[in-house]
């Protein structure tokens, strides 16, 4: 009776700790609604989550979501993350105000490739982020709009976008590229206002070549820089709009 | 037909096959569909497939020097020939495939080669044994 009992508690626990996948559907009072989550693996054998959630807090301007950083009190957003669980606080280093936590409901065929540390050049872009709005919000939308799906994380209180491999256009025919953005967050801070930091990894292969390679010709190189201004320029242009 | 002639229609159906491989891998790498060291390795890859079966040749030639006069029997030739034609086709109709198809990689070609050539050597190392090491 006593172990029945104790099984029934744990269910229940369970039950109000974690919002289901079958519970897909935002709660009544819940302000985070987990649309899915989808677990994949990087060649190197990590594992990641791909969330996808909206949420609402009202009354608020702002929250800080663990791992992705300050942003508006609603949106939504979907990206790559090590830990499924989603964390909501007040503040950076605040009070938790909500938490969403599902387990995968679907699994990735291929692997999600994401470039290694090493990959990216030496050559960045550091940028004075001098608007109001919230740089991740700004960042997310410019890559939305290129459907660059990315991993989110914090390393030592800088947040960190770091997007897969997409194709480069605008490039010979006998040339395949492809090219990956790392976002940093404060980088660091240039008269108390904060920077911006954005580096690209490119790889390159003729079109009859297997192999991806990382040393870039003239051609790929002048078109991963390009990309790297207008996705600067965008990130700039979109958050003195949104002043 | 003297043995000359055989030899000479067999040679040249190797070094014409070898010629119209070497020329596939040029004309990818002028058209900078592959690196430079893929070419340098596919190179190395085809010289390594027709060293078997050119240095029997070769080292046929060379050995004998008078047997122009001596006739063979024509069922042995074709068979030799028609074994040849079959091989070599099997790796040149690879290397034009390589060239002509636009999705066709270094690597599926490597592949293609790699599990191809050695248990296929038996359909010209008989006949080219034959033709070119056969002493009398």
């Amino acid at each position: 009776m006593c172990a029945k009992l104790k099984i029934a508690m744990l269910c229940w626990i369970s039950f109000t700790l974690f919002i289901t996948p079958e519970a897909g559907a935002q709660k009544a009072g819940t302000p985070i609604k987990v649309n899915t989550v989808a677990k994949g693996n990087t060649p190197q054998g990590m594992t990641l989550y791909k969330v996808d959630y909206s949420y609402e807090f009202k009354g608020r301007d702002s929250v800080f979501i663990k791992g992705l950083g300050s942003v508006p009190a609603k949106g939504q957003f979907v990206y790559l993350t090590q830990d499924p669980k989603v964390e909501f606080l007040d503040s950076a280093g605040g009070h938790v105000i909500g938490v969403a936590y599902t387990l995968p409901t679907y699994s990735f065929l291929s692997p999600i490739e994401l470039p290694s540390e090493d990959a990216f050049t030496k050559v960045a872009r550091d940028e004075l982020w001098e608007c109001s709005a919230s740089f991740q919000e700004m960042a997310i939308k410019a890559l939305n709009k290129r459907s660059l799906l990315y991993q989110s994380y914090e390393r030592d209180q800088v947040s960190c976008l770091l997007t897969t491999y997409t194709s480069l256009k605008e490039l010979p025919d006998f040339l395949c590229a492809q090219i990956a953005l790392r976002l940093t967050y404060p980088y660091r801070t240039k008269d108390a206002k904060p920077l911006f930091r954005v580096q690209f990894a490119a790889r390159e292969r003729r079109i009859k070549e297997d192999k991806w390679r990382r040393e870039l010709c003239d051609e790929v190189q002048k078109v991963s820089n390009k990309y790297l201004d207008e996705f600067v320029g965008e990130v700039i242009v979109t958050g003195r709009g949104k002043k | 037909m003297t043995i000359g002639v055989a030899r000479g229609i067999l040679l040249s159906t190797f070094i014409i096959s070898f010629l119209i491989g070497a020329g596939s891998i040029f004309q990818v790498f002028v058209k900078s569909k592959i690196y430079s060291d893929s070419m340098s390795s596919m190179l190395l890859k085809l010289l390594s497939i027709y060293s078997a079966p050119l240095a029997v040749i070769i080292g046929g030639i060379f050995a004998q020097r008078n047997t122009q006069i001596r006739s063979v029997h024509t069922i042995a030739f074709w068979s030799a020939f028609i074994l040849s034609a079959i091989w070599n086709i099997l790796i040149v109709g690879r290397f034009l495939l390589f060239t002509l198809t636009a999705d066709d990689t270094v690597g599926a070609l490597t592949s293609y080669l790699n599990a191809l050539v050695p248990p296929s050597y038996f359909l010209v190392m008989g006949g080219l044994s034959y033709f070119f090491a056969k002493q009398k």
